[in-house]
């Protein structure tokens, strides 16, 4: 992996396994169907549905829900404050592990 | 009392595991928002088709295998709708312009051999697809692995 370019964060939030895979999988997205996170991520839907709901109360992600063509609907997706802490925090993931990596050199 | 799984994460905390489950998740979101590699199969089986069969058989015929790309057009709408939305990438890597243009000069290579036999019409098809399918798979490869770059590095 390359050098992070932004500055290394340790983000509490995103310090519970779940969150951070949460935050991972809809990093590289648009936006995904909370469908499409639960089949990826295999996790229940209580869950996944009780961790958006702290990261959404946090700021992290944003939820849509619609109803198109009379299906139901919730779509989700990182805001840019949540794009920017878990940007920071990887950064700081990386920054410890080359640390780790340095003493034991 | 007995520990959440949070509570155990957070106990056995290991930085490297924590950056290997967030690349795990990404990929997987990742592959999840791809189009199935039958629908690749099948448009380089196209593209290949088409590319060997050009001042072989008459136009109408290769007029006739062209329009075999509205069917897959509606596939690749319909998979697409099913699936993740990626982000745009905005500063693709110089390994995804070189398969491109690996693959265009193949498909413009493949107009200077001329087959003169049914069995020349075949290898060259097989050569084109093979090339082609070379090109895609890695082209795949490298967007997948510019995508996770710039989901760990790019803020906005």
């Amino acid at each position: 992996m390359s050098a992070p370019s932004k500055q290394p964060k340790f983000d509490e939030q995103m310090h519970s396994s779940v969150r951070l895979r949460i935050c991972a999988g809809l990093a590289p997205l648009r936006w995904a169907e909370f469908d499409h996170l639960r089949d990826s991520l295999e996790i229940t839907d209580a869950v996944l549905g009780k961790q958006l709901q702290e990261l959404a109360e946090a700021g992290y992600v944003t939820i849509q829900r619609f109803t198109k063509r009379g299906r139901d609907h919730v779509r989700v997706f990182l805001s840019k404050y949540g794009r920017k802490a878990y940007v920071g925090h990887i950064a700081a993931l990386r920054a410890v592990t080359e640390d780790d990596a340095t003493r034991n050199a | 009392m007995a520990l959440t799984e949070e509570q155990l994460w957070k106990e056995d905390f290991s930085a490297q595991q924590a950056l290997a489950e967030a690349e795990d998740a990404s990929t997987a979101m990742l592959k999840a928002a791809e189009v199935p590699r039958a629908f690749m199969f099948c448009c380089i089986a196209l593209i290949s088709t088409v590319l060997t069969l050009i001042n072989v058989v008459p136009w109408s015929v290769i007029l006739c295998l062209v329009a075999l790309a509205i069917p897959l057009g509606w596939w690749y709408f319909r998979e697409s709708r099913k699936r993740p939305k990626p982000r745009y990438l905005m500063t693709p890597s110089a390994a995804q312009a070189g398969y491109m243009i690996l693959a265009i000069i193949a498909m413009q290579g493949s107009q200077y051999w001329v087959p003169d036999s049914w069995v020349v019409v075949v290898v060259k098809g097989v050569v084109i697809f093979g090339v082609w399918w070379f090109c895609l798979s890695r082209l795949r490869g490298v967007v997948l692995k510019d995508r996770l770059k710039e989901a760990y590095e790019r803020p906005i």
